[in-house]
């Protein structure tokens, strides 16, 4: 039998972006793993048990990454079961919470989580390809990223193509609550924050963070969020520009009318806060 | 079997592409959000729309908080389900992987100077038990699969079989079992009849084949190898007409 090598080599990645940049792992994942590569598999398992991030034998789970792409090529199931069980302990709720707040009933959570982990899997082990690189360069940029993939996919399959505008009708926010004059767009992006606003303190936006549920239209909460957490401006000349009328296809008046109709939920919610 | 059309392929390709931009947007050092999305959408403008509803569904990825009732969620239901699909994965990984390695015996054993068989659909089809025994199956592996005899398999295989006469069916379960198209398995078979692989032939006697090929469920009325189970089945596949007799 040889002798066991005691330097064994971190397999390099090799994906390079569209943009032409390759992929680095961080020197801390590059320490784990160098540190991990000694263990038979029995001891990196055990260590993967280790859940305090802080902890000097915590693996990250890029690191996990690594090992079960190594572990599958190496035809060893046994070890490459145990790491995906660890990995999927650690992500399993965050993601089907993810897929539920963006609007996926329960069920359908669950089944959105199990297409994530199949696609996950699929390019991590994939002996052909470097397509999974990116979870061990940033694991979790990596998940949230496929996470909107398969989210884009559920929705597309699902779609429930209803009229924004009259569904707005419907809530009781006429169009006509809005100005008509052609001076309008200036003022309605007077009205609903100035650049200040939008660069209002984490505290506030903490507060309505936990009020986001009670705009009850998930169309009016995603404009809300956007609008006034994420700075998009309703409206833009320039077309590569992002504005929320030309994302969500309405009229600048449709958006105004939905943030209204927002901030009308949020005062109800603030209304029963106070009042308990 | 679902066929592949050009419209999938082109489909799926676009999809690579998309995914690829996607992902080295997120690996950009500013990351997703609506002053950096412009220049994505400079950059790659015929997915301005993919782009706008990522950098969307990202900022709300980010904000939105979880739902009250996310709490009753099992999470060891989670891992198991999520279990089961790395199994699924792994099992189709592994059977591809298997594929691969017995294609590249084939090649070998034909010192063939082919280093690589990406697509099926290219590659004419050498002879039917050959096909699958490079997807690592025997003759009689084949034959189960498809529903036929050891013996019928080998005259399809030889093009002993009027082509004409063979059922959709039997067409169809062979190109599924061999992972090819209905119309590669129809074009071979209506090629001219060919020798066994490997037959041996008397030195004064030259090797003939039938002048005529033979219809398909004559050659199932009397193959004595089949069960009357099977006779009965492959026979309910001729055309009314034939039936009878």
């Amino acid at each position: 039998m040889a002798k066991r090598n005691t330097r064994i080599a971190i397999e390099p990645l090799t994906h390079v972006t569209r943009g032409g940049q390759p992929y680095h792992r961080t020197p801390e994942v590059e320490a784990q793993i160098a540190s991990a590569l000694r263990l038979r598999p029995a001891a990196l398992v055990l260590r993967t048990k280790v859940r305090d991030r802080n902890a000097a034998e915590f693996l990250k789970e890029e690191c996990l990454v690594y090992f079960i792409r190594m572990y599958s090529q190496a035809a060893d199931l046994d070890t490459v079961n145990a790491l995906a069980h660890v990995l999927l302990r650690r992500c399993a709720l965050w993601t089907t919470s993810r897929f539920r707040a963006l609007g996926l009933h329960r069920d359908e959570a669950v089944k959105a989580y199990q297409d994530l982990v199949g696609d996950t899997v699929d390019a991590v082990i994939d002996p052909e390809s470097d397509r999974g690189d990116f979870f061990q360069v940033r694991f979790w940029l990596a998940l949230r990223s496929r996470l909107l993939n398969v989210y884009d996919k559920w929705v597309r399959a699902n779609k429930h193509d209803e009229q924004y505008d009259s569904l707005t009708d419907v809530a009781g926010h006429s169009r006509s609550d809005a100005s008509d004059d052609p001076t309008g767009r200036e003022r309605l992006e007077e009205r609903t924050g100035s650049e200040e606003d939008l660069a209002m303190d984490a505290e506030r936006r903490m507060v309505i963070q936990e009020a986001l549920f009670a705009i009850r239209d998930e169309r009016h909460r995603e404009a809300f969020v956007l609008r006034y957490f994420e700075g998009w401006p309703l409206e833009a000349d320039d077309p590569n520009e992002a504005c929320l009328s030309r994302h969500f296809g309405v009229s600048i008046k449709t958006v105004y009318n939905w943030l209204q109709a927002a901030e009308t939920d949020l005062a109800t919610w603030r209304e029963l806060k106070g009042g308990r | 079997m679902k066929h592949t059309t050009i419209g999938d392929l082109t489909m799926a390709s676009e999809r690579t592409i998309l995914d690829d931009i996607l992902e080295a947007y997120v690996a950009s050092e500013a990351g997703p959000s609506r002053t950096t999305l412009t220049e994505w959408v400079r950059r790659y403008p015929e997915y301005q729309q993919q782009l706008t509803e990522f950098t969307a569904r990202w900022g709300m990825l980010r904000w939105l908080p979880n739902k009250p009732d996310d709490k009753e969620i099992d999470e060891e239901m989670l891992v198991l389900r999520g279990m089961s699909t790395v199994q699924s994965v792994l099992f189709r990984q592994r059977r591809m992987s298997d594929q691969m390695r017995a294609q590249d015996r084939t090649v070998e054993q034909h010192s063939t100077p082919v280093h690589f068989i990406p697509i099926e659909v290219e590659r004419p089809i050498a002879g039917l038990l050959s096909e699958g025994k490079r997807l690592s199956l025997t003759a009689d592996d084949l034959a189960d699969r498809v529903g036929v005899s050891d013996g019928i398999l080998r005259k399809l295989d030889r093009r002993l079989i009027n082509p004409t006469s063979i059922p959709a069916l039997i067409i169809r379960d062979l190109g599924h079992v061999l992972g090819r198209d209905v119309g590669q398995i129809t074009a071979y078979a209506q090629l001219a009849p060919r020798f066994a692989t490997g037959a041996q032939h008397r030195a004064n006697q030259a090797p003939t084949l039938p002048a005529v090929q033979e219809d398909f469920f004559d050659a199932v009325r009397h193959d004595l190898t089949l069960s009357e189970e099977s006779r009965a089945r492959l026979l309910s596949l001729a055309p009314p007409q034939e039936r009878s007799e």
